[in-house]
Order: structure tokens, then sequence, then C-alpha cells
């Protein structure tokens, strides 16, 4: 063993608290790290102390910053718009996280069964293309889609009498437009992902519980909702956190309005930061958004014991 | 089966000018993400610098022109090319070695047509690099985030291409500054200034000093379907015409349900677009010196009930879109699904290249009022420049009778220099072009304090709210003015 060491140790002489093995696997490992924590640390967690600290002064970007204390925290309780934008918000998270992994489910056990070759793969592409295409685009085309005059969904419900829909300047229907929207364009992840736990599961517990008598639907209730329940606990953290900071698609389709009826809470940050120039104020609001998303994944974490099983 | 084939193929064409609708809203703001990405909502920061497309088949044509004398009889040729750039006082001489940097937006049309002009700056000055800072972005408020961004950043141009929206905010900041002395001690700048409405240069006074040197400018006028009118027996909107005589004609426009469905009148819901209805009114969103919010004038409730009875009472127009960016207008205008609807000079092209030309433009119908709106965009010198006079030279460049030619012939804007604006490639269409320049009689600029963004961005969510009948005209603007008076109030209190 010594014999073995030595040797190395003279032909990498190197500084002395290099001299273990074990000393230089951890450098090698934490060298490997190390572009993804400078990433992170630039990207990430510098950023997020970046605004906590901004988010305790005034700040317009052109001008230094001056520093207000609390003043940005207080101006939340009292800012009706806020509860507004909370409000579009947790309604677009509760329905498009639902019909998200819902529908994604869904369509994963259809996939799942039997299929001639091909077409299996003709399904699930067309499910899984809308993910792939830059939302924007999709956004754009969507909005086409949803035009009231000109739109070709209100020109196929014409022909079923229905009357037209102003779905993005309606105060009722401009939310559930963007949630089908996103529905169309995100659930196909999550089938993507179920896909994948579903394949997971041996063939041997269906034919076992099939021999005792389980019918289809205690087949999947109780061999393919727990072996799958780690899945699924990723699909909800995963979609709950992405559904929170909704942007794109609505700044794409109605940007918020009208008046403030689809407007987010990432939209309102982003117009208190880069148009209103109000940096501190936008900051305050991201650090409540920040914190809401945390304790809210650390409830699911904690609910998910309870339901998750690992194998 | 016919019909349905038709009814496809009119979405299909519907839906390829959309695209180019979109690509003119951008004029003002509200752009998709694409080309544009945008934040605010209307198209209002296009005002000044509205840039549809391009016009691909113009620019290339334009390029072998420079040769030829614009055709401008009016004014003065001779001041003009009489007083070279170098030859003014205090230019920097011909062999001088700099960088100068220019941030400015626009389209595809604009870069070619500011490439061309830098081609030219740099026969004068061959040893001078221009970093040109191009921001294919339509929308004001997002070029505005960019300036502010890129100067905290410590990246300061020499040069900034701002439309009055921003202006007062960058003069309030400190970014630029005064240009009447290098306009006084310039015959060519003296030059310019004669060449240019004394209203657009007004729009860039500030604490009585010229801040920046105006380029392009838009207003906004009626644009009727001639074809359609004379369909229906209507005669031509007059010069004078009234809210009422709009709102018959509007009425006789409109008719058909479901596919045949055509209205009178499409809304164009933007900042810089409304405005038009506050005005003819003989009144405005902020008072006089825009310091403050005027939404309380029972004036201004009238015009925006009158906007709001347009789709709700009357029905002569189609509902509003939010805020979305697309200029459903312009697709259901060229369709002859619209027989009105308003614009400045930048939808023009995306007419043209869809071959679409039945249409007139006439001025704004008026209540008590008979004026019209305009929004301008202009260079300035960055206050940290450190080639100020070169930076002028080349300011001199940008707005020159060549360059302003080019933009006349692009067709987005409507060109600064009523030489240019009176020269016939500007008026051979549509009919009644002379209006475009000729409204500035009139005019007033779209209010734009230093809070611009947050102006619009109140003024435009309430209006949402108004027109998707959220909320009623009075208790919509009575907000509205709440939210307004504390906005500015803040500026106020700096």
């Amino acid at each position: 063993m010594a014999s073995l060491a030595q040797p190395r140790a003279q032909i990498q002489p190197g500084p002395r608290w290099l001299a273990k093995e074990s000393q230089r696997e951890a450098l090698a490992g934490y060298l490997f790290i190390l572009p993804t924590f400078l990433g992170y640390t630039a990207f990430i967690l510098g950023p997020i102390v970046a605004a906590v600290g901004i988010s305790f002064t005034k700040y317009d970007i052109l001008t230094p910053a001056s520093f207000v204390g609390l003043e940005n925290y207080a101006r939340l309780f009292s800012d009706p718009r806020l509860r507004t934008v909370y409000g579009n918000t947790i309604f677009f998270t509760v329905f498009a996280v639902s019909l998200n992994v819902g529908i994604g489910l869904l369509l994963a056990v259809l996939l799942n069964r039997h299929i001639p070759g091909p077409l299996k793969y003709v399904f699930r592409s067309a499910y899984f293309f809308p993910v792939l295409v830059a939302l924007v685009y999709s956004s754009i085309i969507w909005q086409f889609l949803y035009q009231k005059d000109t739109g070709i969904i209100n020109y196929y419900l014409g022909l079923l009498n229905i009357e037209p829909i102003a779905w993005l300047s309606n105060k009722q229907w401009v939310l559930p437009s963007i949630i089908i929207m996103d529905v169309w364009r995100n659930t196909g992840f999550a089938m993507l992902v179920f896909l994948a736990g579903l394949q997971n599961i041996s063939t041997e517990y269906y034919e076992a519980a099939q021999l005792d008598g389980a019918n289809r639907l205690q087949l999947f209730r109780h061999i393919t909702l727990p072996l799958i329940s780690p899945t699924l606990f990723f699909n909800l953290i995963i979609y709950m956190i992405g559904a929170l900071q909704v942007f794109d698609s609505i700044m794409v389709l109605t940007k918020g309005g009208p008046g403030d009826t689809s407007r987010s809470l990432v939209i309102y940050i982003y117009e208190n930061a880069f148009q209103f120039f109000e940096m501190g104020y936008a900051s305050a609001v991201a650090i409540t958004l920040f914190i809401i998303i945390v304790i809210l994944t650390l409830i699911q974490f904690r609910l998910g014991r309870a339901w998750v099983h690992y194998a | 089966m016919d019909t349905k084939n038709v009814r496809r193929r009119d979405f299909l064409r519907l839906t390829t000018l959309s695209a180019a609708g979109l690509v003119v809203t951008a004029c003002g703001g509200a752009a998709p993400a694409p080309g544009p990405a945008a934040p605010t909502a209307a198209p209002a920061a296009a005002t000044a610098a509205p840039k549809p497309t391009t016009a691909p088949a113009a620019a290339p044509t334009a390029a072998p022109k420079p040769t030829t004398a614009p055709a401008a009889p009016t004014t003065a040729p001779a001041a003009a090319t009489a007083a070279p750039a170098a030859a003014a006082a205090g230019a920097p001489p011909a062999n001088t070695t700099a960088t100068i940097s220019i941030f400015d937006f626009g389209g595809e049309a604009d870069k070619k047509i500011y490439a061309d002009a830098h081609a030219r700056f740099k026969k004068k000055y061959p040893n001078v690099t221009i970093e040109d800072n191009f921001v294919p972005v339509t929308t004001w408020s997002e070029f505005s985030n960019k300036v502010a961004t890129d100067v905290a950043g410590g990246h300061t141009p020499d040069i900034i291409n701002i439309a009055i929206e921003g202006t007062r905010l960058v003069v309030k900041k400190g970014l630029i500054i005064p240009l009447d002395d290098y306009i006084s001690n310039d015959p060519s700048g003296k030059e310019l200034i004669a060449d240019v409405a004394p209203a657009l240069i007004d729009a860039f006074k500030v604490d009585g000093k010229i801040w920046q040197i105006p380029h392009s400018w838009n207003n906004m006028l009626i644009y009727y379907n001639t074809k359609m009118f004379k369909d229906a027996n209507i005669d031509p909107p007059k010069e004078t015409w009234t809210w009422d005589d709009f709102l018959a004609t509007a009425k006789k426009l409109t008719t058909g349900s479901g596919d045949t469905k055509v209205y009178g009148f499409g809304i164009p819901f933007f900042n810089f677009g409304l405005t038009p209805w506050f005005l003819t009114k003989g009144t405005y969103r902020l008072t006089p010196d825009w310091s403050d919010s005027n939404l309380n004038d029972p004036k201004v409730l009238e015009s925006v009930t009158f906007v709001h009875d347009l789709v709700h009472v009357h029905q002569v127009s189609p509902d509003v879109g939010g805020e979305a960016g697309v200029d459903v207008n312009a697709q259901l205008f060229a369709a002859g699904k619209l027989g009105m609807s308003g614009w400045g000079h930048w939808p023009i092209q995306g007419f043209f290249q869809n071959n679409f030309k039945d249409f007139d433009v006439q001025f704004w119908p008026r209540s008590t009022a008979a004026t019209s709106v305009h929004g301008v965009g202009g260079w300035g010198i960055s206050k940290d420049s450190q080639n100020k006079p070169l930076a002028w030279e080349l300011i001199k460049e940008l707005t020159s009778k060549e360059t302003i030619q080019a933009t006349a012939e692009a067709g987005v804007a409507i060109p600064a220099r009523r030489s240019v604006a009176e020269g016939a490639d500007f008026l051979k269409f549509p009919t009644n072009s002379k209006i475009f320049y000729g409204s500035l009689q009139d005019s007033k600029p779209v209010e734009a304090p230093a809070n611009f963004n947050e102006v619009e961005t109140i003024f435009m969510r309430y209006m949402g709210d108004i027109m998707s009948d959220a909320s009623t005209p009075e208790d919509g603007l009575k907000a509205a003015h709440q939210e307004l008076s504390a906005a500015m109030a803040k500026l106020k209190n700096g």
C-alpha cells in the first residue's frame, strides 16, 4: 500500500495539503462543480441577495439608490393592485397545475397502453411538440385563434350557433383562455415525465393483481398511482413553481389586460421595475413571491412524506 | 362547401396581414416578442418612431438616388448644399480619429437608412468609427429600459435616438445636453430648423431649450375604405366633419352579422391612438403643463363615454382586444371588414405590401375643437459624450435631406423636414397625403411628462377596464384619476 502511494507522491510533488489521494479527489470534485457553482452564485444567489438589498432602497437605475428602510414592505399592505395580481396568479396556478398534471397523467396512461409502434411515436411526439415550439410564437398563433372577430375558434363556434366569445378582452374569459393555452403547451412535458415513470413499473405487479381479480380502476389506484407518486410529486412541484412565475404567455397574449384582469405577479414586478423604474418596490414584491414559493415547496415536501412512495 | 373554402382563405389572408399588422402596431408599442417583445400596452410608444416592417423593395431602389436633388422646390436648396458639415464653425477637422457610439431603435427600414447615413458621414470623417447600438424593438418602453440599463451599467452613448415620450425623462436625469448653441452657431443647423415645422421643434423644448433634433414623427388620422364608401353611397368625409357625422357614417357602414359582419370603425386602442378623442373635445388627460391628472374633467368623461359607446351602445366598433399587441384593425380594415379606423403614417407600407390601396385619409372628426396629436422622434447628444462636436456633425447627417428623403421613401413615419414631406415621393399616396404634414398646424404633442411610462400604463389599464365593461366610464375614470394624481404627485416630489 505504502509502496504504491509513495511513487505517486514523487511524480506529483504538489502542495503538502494535496498529499493524500482523498484530498486530490475532493479537489477534482470541487473543480468539477466550480463552473456550476460560479454560475449559480453570479446569476441566482447574487441577484437574490441584491434583490433583498434593493428592496430596502429607492432605486430608479439612473440615480444612486437611497435607503428607505421598510417603506417598500409597508407599501405591500396598502397596494390594492397587489391583491388583484396575487389573486390572478393563484387562480392561474391552481388551474394550470391541476390541468397540466391531470391531463399529462391521463395522456401518459393512455399512451402507455399497447399501441402499434409507429403510431405510439406519432402520438407522443404530437403531444410533446408544443413544448418544443418557442412560447412567443405559439402565443402569437393563439392570439390569432382567440381573436373575437377574425379568430378561427369563434368561426367554428359560429357554425354551432354559438355567439362569438371575446376570449382575450372579456374579464371572465381572459384567464381561462390563458390557462387553456398553457395546458396545450405544457401538458406534454408532464406526459413525458409520467411516461418515464410508468415504464419503470414492473408488469409483474399488474399481473399479480389481475390474478387476484383487480379491475382497471383498482390497478390504477393501488398500483400505478403509488408507484408513480414520486413522478407526480416532481411534476406538481415543477409546475407549481412555473405557474407562480407565469410571465411570457400572458405578456404576449394580453399584457395583463384588460385592466388588471390577467396580470400575473411577475408581470407586475416587471412593470414596476422596468416601466416605472421602481426597483425597490419591485424587489420587495419579488421577495414575497420568493418566500411564498419556498414555503409552498416546503409544505409540499412535508405533505409528500405521507403519500409519496419511493421504491 | 364553397363558403367554407372562401372563409378559410379569408382567414389565411387575414392572418398573413396580421403578421404585418403586428409589426405595424409595433410602432407604438404593443408588440409581442418575436420581433417586438412588448412591455406596456399600446402602440403608443410608437408615436414618433413607428416602424412597421420595412420596405424591402423600397430600400434597395432608394440607394442609387443620392445624386439627384431631392424633389423639394419650396425651400432653399442652396442653403442646404452650401453648408457642408465640415465648413461649420467649430466642426472637427476631417482627419479626426474617434469612436462615436449611438443608441437607436426601430425596424429594418430605419436600420438601413441609418447605415446609409453613417456611410456618408464616414466619407467626411474616414477615421471615425461608428458604433451603432441598434435595438430592433418597436416600443418606446422597451427602448427606454434598454437605454436606462445600459447607462446604469456605465455604457453611455454619444448620440441617443429618443421619441418625445422619453425626452423629459432623459432631460430630468441629466442624460442629454441642450443643442441651442450648436444650432445657432451652424448655418446648416439653422437651415435644418427652418425646414422643420415649429410644432416638432417645440416638442423637444424643455425649459425653453431645444434638446433634440427631430427626424420623423407621426400623428393620428382617420383612414377610410374608399371602395366601401362608394358601394354604400356615402360621401367621403369632409375636412370639417363632426363626431355626429362620424357616428352617422359609422352606423351606415355597419352591416351584416356573423361571417358577413362589417363594422364602421375600428378603435385604435393604444395611448397615442386614443388622444384625438380628447383633443377634439378640447381637453386632455393631463393638465396643460403636464403636471397633474385632468381625468376628472367632465369633457374627458364625455370622450371616454363616446368611445365606450361605439362598442357597447351603437355597436359600430368591434371589441377592443384587451391590451394585446396584434393590430387587428389593420387586418380587418384591409379585408374590408372595417369601414374606418385611425393610424398615423405607419400602416401604409403594410397595406401596400398586401396590395390594398382602396383607402384615403381625413382629419379626425371634431366635437368642439379641430386638432390632432403628434409624437416626434429625434436625436440628442449625451452629456457624457467625449466627442460632442463630432456627434453634432453626425446628427446633421442623420437629419440631412438625403437621410430624411430615405425615411419618406421607406414610408414609415412622416419626415420631419417640410421640404421632404411636401415632396412628390411622400405625397404620391394616399390622395389626401398632404394632410399628414398639414395636420401639424393645429396639432398638440402627445402628453409626455418624465413619468410617461407610468401615465400610459395607468391610463390604458383603466381604459381596458372600461372597454371590457369591468367598470363604467365614470367609475373607471374616477379610479384612474386617483391613481394618476398620485403618480403625478410622486413625480413632482422627486
